[in-house]
């Protein structure tokens, strides 16, 4: 009956809507990721690479004055390696709609990575290396790259948050996923800089 | 890098029912206009503006590459100063692939491929856009640099770090759209179309898409590592003779293979359409176009931190194996004009095949200087491929522009200047590479900036040079013919057929040019490669008298 009352309606003409088209955001947010590992593992490919150069030279590597703690990057690691678990926490709740769930784990998330900031300064202050040598300005270039990528991260995470508390994610579930994909990348490329460059010097 | 957007997935969720009524999705005025163009985020404005910019910049390269062409001291011919000659060198080189045949690739995939994927717009449009303007910047930077006696192997630092930071946004804004054409390939495919059944050139976009994001994000490491140590006093990188081979390894095998990417993909797809043939097995097109995207892939062949490289067998067996998906690709393409039908007379076909031609020579002259005992590394013969490459591309490119210019302009370009630019191009294109093939036979070593300059002094070398100055005079022509045959198009915009060619992919189902939603319906289930084909045959099994009921 209900078929019968329909069948000249409008609703029944209409051919049906477009697939859902839902990895756009993945897929883009895996590519920028894949390009930022790029850069960093060839900035950390050119340390080692000049380092073994300067090293079979005769010379040494770091300058005299230089102290670079081990305790920081450990504790940097350890920080970046916590924040994989809150951001995947995070977008399992924006997933399956609890809210609560994932705005802990999304400021938890964010705590982290400003915490990682934080202790990438505070060693930046005391290893006193000087930019100008090679050992100087190749450390900078690859660490500081890594905290760039962070903050840039903690941008694209805190429009995520911005965009959960808005709701938006009910319909298009994959942008928390993207922005954990970009975080857990970052997390993951930190233990290659931490051995290559804080424990090898 | 990260890249949030709404406006596509809602645009592209939006019910289409309603298409033919609503004014917003109706075909865009036929001038666009500068406003237009600077807010829009219509990939097929932003791709268009990406075609012309780039010929500009490419005509713009090549005319630095005859000026030092030109520049001949050895006959009297002095026509830069030792800063200049090195500034014009390095500007010449990364402008002809990083501002010239790269964005020109990009633009028309980013015109073509959401065409090909039967989608309402690319992804990331907004993305697409800022990587335009982006890219616009970053050559005003590069070039306001070198005007100010910087740039790559310049003297003033002001100037070199702007250079820098000029190329590096080029680069980005590359990898960007990059970014926005392969996701469009892999997220926004029409169903029933899988990774086997996407269009040749859209299947290559893809590849050359990947290899550019493994590849240009190296180059930008380079580039940061050389901007942090200008700087701070050039202590370390950017020291004299050391910038350029840090930059040098892009624009040499195996990553200048990379740029050439897109050629075989548009081969691919226009000796089929215009040959009104199906290509009878995909993965023997697809395979060679994803082999010779692995082989291409560069960033391991830094040769300024492993000198020793070009000596080594992983690089001598992967320069020589990149000439087998070319071979195996140009063959079957072959075979595929033999059993088609009587080829359709359009410049696009010749200039394809040609094209890979080129690359094929390009390629075995890669591999033939990487055999150790000939110690060819060393000389000019390693630019000779690279400019090989170049004109491999530029027949390519124009080749592409012939096919797809109809659907680009919404006119049909002058094809009897194409056909003339066949004999230009090809020309250009032997002469060009075959120039510093022939002095690098003859013994003779490259320029090297900042280590003073090299001078020719064989007989042989100079004939080098001078086929050189004649190959890069005559893809200038090329270049300026190119833009004359399509800028009657562009300016006409109309009257273009939706489907000049028979084509057999999505792209030729919709009007000439698009409407700003490309497809007013969404496309049928695709259930093969060539699925305009696949509906042709179908309407010609139904018999003549059939209703439009029964045809339904």
């Amino acid at each position: 009956m209900a078929a019968e009352l329909m069948a000249g309606s409008s609703v029944l003409d209409a051919p049906p809507p477009p697939p859902m088209r839902p990895r756009v955001q993945l897929v883009g947010s895996a590519l920028a990721s894949a390009g930022a590992l790029v850069f960093l593992l060839s900035l950390v490919g050119i340390y080692l690479a000049r380092r073994a150069d300067v090293i079979n030279s005769g010379r040494d590597w770091l300058p005299q004055s230089a102290n670079i703690p081990i305790a920081q990057p450990t504790m940097m690691m350890a920080t970046l390696g916590l924040s994989i678990f809150t951001v995947l926490w995070a977008a399992w709740a924006l997933t399956n709609q609890d809210r609560p769930n994932a705005y802990v784990a999304l400021g938890l998330t964010l705590i982290f990575g400003l915490a990682y900031v934080n202790q990438a300064t505070y060693l930046f202050s005391v290893m006193n290396v000087p930019v100008r040598s090679d050992a100087g300005l190749l450390i900078y270039a690859v660490a500081g790259t890594h905290v760039a990528l962070v903050v840039i991260g903690l941008g694209y995470l805190a429009i995520v948050s911005f965009r959960a508390l808005s709701g938006q994610y009910s319909r298009l579930p994959d942008g928390p996923a993207a922005a954990a994909l970009y975080w857990i990348a970052l997390a993951l490329v930190f233990p290659v800089i931490w051995f290559g460059i804080f424990i090898t010097k | 890098m990260t890249l949030i957007e709404s406006k596509p997935e809602e645009r592209e969720l939006a019910p289409v029912a309603d298409a033919a009524d609503d004014v917003s999705l109706q075909p865009p005025p036929p001038d666009p206009g500068f406003e237009r163009v600077l807010a829009t985020s219509d990939h097929k404005v932003v791709g268009r503006a990406y075609i012309f910019t780039a010929l500009l910049f490419l005509g713009a390269s090549l005319v630095l590459h005859l000026l030092l062409g030109l520049e001949n001291r050895e006959v009297g011919f002095d026509l830069l100063d030792p800063d200049a000659y090195v500034q014009v060198f390095t500007l010449a080189n990364l402008s002809l692939f990083l501002l010239g045949l790269a964005p020109a690739f990009l633009g028309l995939a980013i015109y073509v491929v959401p065409l090909q994927m039967g989608a309402n717009g690319i992804a990331f449009p907004r993305a697409a856009a800022a990587s335009y303007w982006g890219f616009l910047v970053g050559t005003a930077l590069l070039i306001a640099g070198y005007g100010m006696n910087g740039g790559v192997g310049g003297g003033d630092v002001e100037g070199t770090l702007i250079g820098y930071a000029g190329l590096g946004l080029v680069a980005l804004a590359l990898l960007v759209a990059a970014m926005a054409v392969v996701t469009t390939v892999v997220a926004l495919r029409p169903p029933g179309m899988s990774m086997l059944r996407v269009p040749a050139f859209s299947w290559s976009m893809f590849v050359a898409g990947i290899v550019w994001l493994v590849t240009l994000p190296a180059f930008g490491a380079n580039l940061l590592l050389l901007y942090v140590d200008s700087d701070h006093g050039s202590v370390a990188f950017s020291l004299p003779g050391l910038a350029w081979p840090q930059l040098r390894w892009v624009l040499l095998q195996p990553a200048v293979f990379a740029f050439a990417i897109p050629v075989l993909g548009i081969a691919a797809d226009v000796v089929p359409a215009m040959t009104r043939s199906r290509i009878v097995n995909r993965v023997a097109v697809l395979g060679p176009i994803g082999a010779f995207g692995v082989l291409s892939f560069g960033p391991w062949a830094q040769t300024a931190f492993n000198p020793h490289l070009v000596g080594e067998a992983t690089y001598i067996v992967m320069s020589v194996a990149i000439v087998l998906p070319v071979l195996a690709l140009l063959g079957g393409l072959l075979d595929t004009v033999r059993r088609g039908g009587r080829p359709q007379a359009n410049s696009s076909l010749p200039l394809a095949l040609l094209s890979l031609v080129a690359l094929l020579g390009a390629a075995v002259a890669g591999g033939w200087g990487t055999i150790p005992y000939l110690d060819l590394s060393g000389t000019t013969w390693p630019e000779g491929v690279a400019k090989l490459v170049a004109g491999a591309s530029l027949l390519g490119l124009a080749s592409g522009l012939a096919y797809w210019g109809p659907k680009i302009w919404g006119a049909m370009p002058v094809d009897a200047l194409g056909k003339l630019n066949i004999l230009v191009l090809l020309g250009g294109a032997a002469l060009f590479g075959a120039g510093d093939l022939i002095s690098g036979g003859a013994g003779q070593l490259p320029f090297w900036p900042g280590l003073g300059r090299v001078d020719r002094v064989s007989d042989v070398s100079q004939l080098g040079q001078l086929a050189l100055t004649a190959g890069a005079a005559l893809l200038v022509l090329g270049v300026v013919l190119l833009l004359l045959a399509h800028l009657p198009a562009a300016m006409k915009r109309s009257g273009a057929p939706a489907d000049p060619w028979e084509g057999s992919t999505l792209e030729w189902s919709t009007s000439s040019p698009p409407p700003f939603i490309n497809f007013l319906a969404a496309p049928a289930l695709v259930t093969s490669a060539e699925p305009l084909l696949d509906t042709r045959a179908a309407a010609a099994e139904v018999p003549p008298d059939a209703t439009a009921q029964e045809v339904e």
